[in-house]
């Protein structure tokens, strides 16, 4: 597939997308506060320590406007004060509720002076709760009229920079549903997606451990690892080490995931870029050497260049994504469009993001990364996926081919073992008629030519005899002539006879007329058809020569189509068959013969002469053409 | 018209001597001279006074297709047939291919020996239903074996004489259903035994260059 870039209507398509996901993320975020709640913005905020609200100093508190970010307020500490003053005319007779929708790290609320909840850990490691809304019931009773106190105690840790979203106050069946909506979105499907992550990473690890050569599947299956580990900050609330320590952990995932990320996307390619992967590598490198030491020793440089690795990796992960775009050759129109829409989006919602932890967006709105990102890896690995499957399929193919092939040749060779088989039975028989013939020729053959020039010779030419001699050549001459092969030619063996037959009838003075139709082939003729059956014509013809007084002899050959027969005949113009008894004994053994042969013989008086005629049945099934 | 000389090399002189007598009796032939080994025929040979060779190829000091060799390499070449006592195909076919033009049945009568003779020297080879069979399975073999020269460029035509010779018709059976004349059909079966000849003599050529018995000398 040759395509150099999206086409145009792509891009307006994908973005659509992009955004339409922005929107519904944003909506989900921003869910309407509760229709009697109330909301509290208006705050005081007093930086400094406090085990409880009676320990607070009495000046120093600010007036701010939620949601306040630490960030951008200049603060820099570890711990910091609201306070808010609520006014109630009657005190309600239903259970209230105080929901905190954002607030990084941890929080404590009281009320009227008391601890009404708090987040898990106080102490560090801290409670990881920024991307968890808290619900904290107000007690019956702890509601007064008049003025209510509100206390929440704000906890980070240095360069952490907390922030605080506003704050809800109102009862408790109002405020649930939107506390619970927000937990689903925000943490269940949260760890619903680390765990598929986490699966999927195993699975594709699988497959690259199955087949170390296809490099995509390792590296895909590295960034859904990263992606994995990374995606536990946004529902991991308790937390092994301190928040510092965490922090600088995630910023090494962020940019483990995003170089994996780019060195799949080079790899998909199938065009290897040798010193992108060795600046990527290398940065990847740096980031974790630099990152580790500088958490292990609780510099807040860190945090500054955690921010630069971080950036780079992202810069390097969208020129890949662009050089893979132009490059990309392989992939199905569908696959394309999926793996470029998906990329496309985790771009924007990521550019969107790293904004907002770069602090130039309010911190408290969240993160959307985490939807993008699963989106992007299962829209890779169905692609791998059905990679593996075309490739499986394609296997599948080629090997019935293959087979189909082995079988072809398997029955080719069978073939042709048949036609050696053939031709060797053929070979046999040849050699073992040459080796008669010889042993013949130099035999019984020159002893008869001899025997008859010896009678000659010495005067003894007595006729009966020399005839004798001569038929028994003639014989042996017809035995020879059975075992050449005929190819089931019937046309063949009359020629022969016609051969044999020319100087007999010569010698005798006979006027021969052969009239020979082509005759259909007669199947499996073997020589000792063929022997019998130019024993009976030549039987036939010498009982002319010798008894019939005939002046002419007529040989006719023809296919009867009505009965599917062949029919040869003999026929002479002399005496007929008179009194017989001279030509019975012949005439029984061709008879018997031509019964062999699973034929007839009729003799038929044509007056004048006799018609001595072969009848050979052609099989059901032969081919009359 | 002097009398034909002809030369008869066979070992049995029970053969031989009855041969000789049948050949005299006709008075446009002559023997020339008669041997039964094959020492003296090549003398004879030799000699170059004989126009035709009657020829056994089983002689008790050699192989008969030698002479064959010998006398049809000779200019004038001498026209050479093969005495055999059954006609059969691989006997005469290896005759042919050696030089030879034609075969005689060992018991033929006098006067059909002398019209054999006659009708060689006027351009008519005999051929049998055997022979003819023979030769075309060998060209079809060859041909559907496909490597190099299907038999001897045999032409259409000539490959169509050996099939109808090889339905047993008669040379002027096949003159009338091919439309040729009797020479005609006669000249074609002398062809391809000349063409089977040239080939053999090719093919033991090739064979003896490979084998390193002769050295073609390239020239300077």
């Amino acid at each position: 597939m040759q395509r150099t870039w999206f086409p145009l209507a792509f891009w307006p398509g994908a973005l659509l997308v992009a955004l339409i996901l922005w929107y519904v993320l944003e909506t989900l975020y921003r869910l309407p506060p509760p229709g009697d709640a109330l909301q509290i913005e208006q705050v005081e905020r007093l930086v400094g320590h406090a085990a409880a609200p009676a320990g607070l100093a009495a000046a120093g508190w600010q007036p701010v406007r939620l949601p306040e970010d630490w960030l951008h307020d200049g603060i820099d500490g570890t711990e910091v004060w609201y306070r808010a003053r609520i006014d109630l005319d009657v005190p309600p007779n239903r259970l209230w509720a105080i929901l905190l929708p954002g607030v990084n790290l941890a929080a404590a609320v009281y009320f009227n002076g008391e601890l009404i909840g708090a987040s898990q850990h106080l102490e560090e490691p801290l409670s990881q709760d920024w991307n968890r809304p808290l619900l904290f019931t107000i007690p019956n009773g702890h509601l007064r009229p008049g003025a209510n106190d509100l206390h929440v105690r704000v906890l980070s840790y240095p360069s952490g920079h907390g922030f605080m979203a506003p704050v809800y106050l109102g009862p408790e069946e109002l405020l649930r549903p939107s506390f619970q909506d927000r937990t689903f979105v925000q943490i269940q499907l949260s760890r619903f997606i680390t765990m598929g992550t986490a699966f999927m990473s195993v699975f594709l690890g699988l497959i690259w451990w199955l087949r170390r050569s296809e490099a995509v599947y390792g590296w895909l299956a590295l960034s859904t690892l990263f992606w994995s580990a990374h995606s536990l900050k946004y529902h991991v609330s308790s937390i092994p080490v301190t928040s510092f320590e965490w922090a600088g952990l995630l910023f090494l995932t962020a940019v483990g995931f995003s170089t994996a990320v780019s060195m799949f996307m080079i790899r998909f390619t199938e065009v290897r870029r040798p010193w992108m992967e060795r600046l990527l590598l290398g940065h990847a490198a740096l980031a974790i050497v630099v990152l580790l030491v500088l958490t292990l020793l609780g510099t807040d440089v860190m945090y500054t260049a955690a921010q630069w690795f971080v950036s780079v990796a992202i810069l390097l992960a969208g020129i890949n994504f662009v050089r893979m775009a132009a490059r990309i050759r392989h992939l199905s129109e569908t696959d394309f469009y999926l793996v470029g829409a998906a990329v496309l989006i985790v771009l924007v919602v990521g550019v969107r993001d790293w904004v907002l932890i770069l602090g130039f967006m309010e911190r408290s709105r969240g993160q959307y990364t985490q939807y993008a990102i699963p989106l992007l890896l299962g829209v890779l690995g169905l692609v791998l996926v059905n990679r593996f499957v075309q490739a499986l399929r394609a296997n599948e193919r080629f090997t019935e081919e293959l087979t189909a092939t082995v079988d072809a040749k398997t029955r080719e060779l069978e073939r042709r073992h048949a036609e050696i088989r053939e031709l060797e039975r053929e070979r046999a028989l040849a050699e073992e008629r040459e080796r008669l013939m010889r042993d013949m020729h130099d035999g019984a053959g020159g002893h008869l030519v001899s025997s008859m020039a010896l009678l000659r010779a010495k005067g003894l030419d007595d006729p009966d005899v020399t005839r004798a001699l001569r038929e028994a050549l003639t014989d042996l001459r017809l035995m020879i002539d059975s075992l050449d092969p005929v190819d089931d030619d019937l046309n063949t063996v009359l020629g022969m006879l016609r051969d044999r037959m020319q100087q007999p009838l010569a010698a005798s003075g006979l006027s021969a007329d052969w009239r020979l139709e082509p005759l259909p082939p007669l199947r499996e003729l073997r020589p000792e058809q063929v022997l019998q059956i130019l024993r009976i014509l030549q039987e036939a013809l010498t009982n002319v020569i010798r008894h019939a007084g005939a002046a002419r002899v007529t040989v006719t050959a023809e296919y009867d189509r009505e009965r599917n027969l062949a029919r040869i005949c003999v026929g002479d113009d002399g005496r007929g068959l008179g009194d017989g008894s001279r030509r019975g004994r012949g005439l029984t053994n061709m008879a018997t013969r031509a019964e062999r042969l699973g034929g007839r013989l009729n003799l038929e008086d044509a007056g004048p002469g006799t018609r001595v005629c072969l009848e050979i049945p052609y099989a059901a099934d032969t081919d009359r053409a | 018209m002097a009398p034909i000389p002809v030369l008869v090399i066979e070992d049995d002189p029970m053969t031989r001597e009855p041969l000789i007598d049948k050949i005299e009796q006709d008075p446009g032939l002559r023997v020339c001279g008669a041997a039964g080994d094959l020492r003296s025929g090549r003398q004879l040979i030799a000699a170059g006074e004989a126009r035709v060779a009657l020829m056994d190829l089983g002689l008790p000091d050699g192989d008969g297709t030698e002479l064959i060799l010998e006398a049809t390499a000779r200019t004038p070449p001498m026209e050479v047939m093969v005495i055999t006592v059954f006609g059969d195909e691989r006997h005469v076919v290896r005759a042919i291919e050696a030089g030879a033009t034609g075969y005689l049945l060992k018991d033929a009568e006098a006067d059909s020996i002398a019209r054999s003779i006659h009708d060689l020297l006027a351009g008519g080879s005999p051929i049998s239903t055997s022979i003819a069979r023979y030769l075309l399975r060998r060209f079809r073999r060859e041909q559907s074996a496909g490597a190099g020269e299907p038999a001897a460029h045999l032409t259409p035509r000539e490959i169509e004489v050996l099939e109808v010779v090889s339905r047993g018709y008669s040379n002027a059976e096949i003159g009338r259903l091919l439309e040729l004349s009797l020479h005609t059909v006669n000249s074609h079966i002398k062809n391809i035994y000349r063409k089977l000849a040239v080939r053999s003599r090719s093919e033991a050529v090739f064979e003896a260059v490979q084998q390193g018995l002769i050295h073609i000398d390239k020239g300077p």
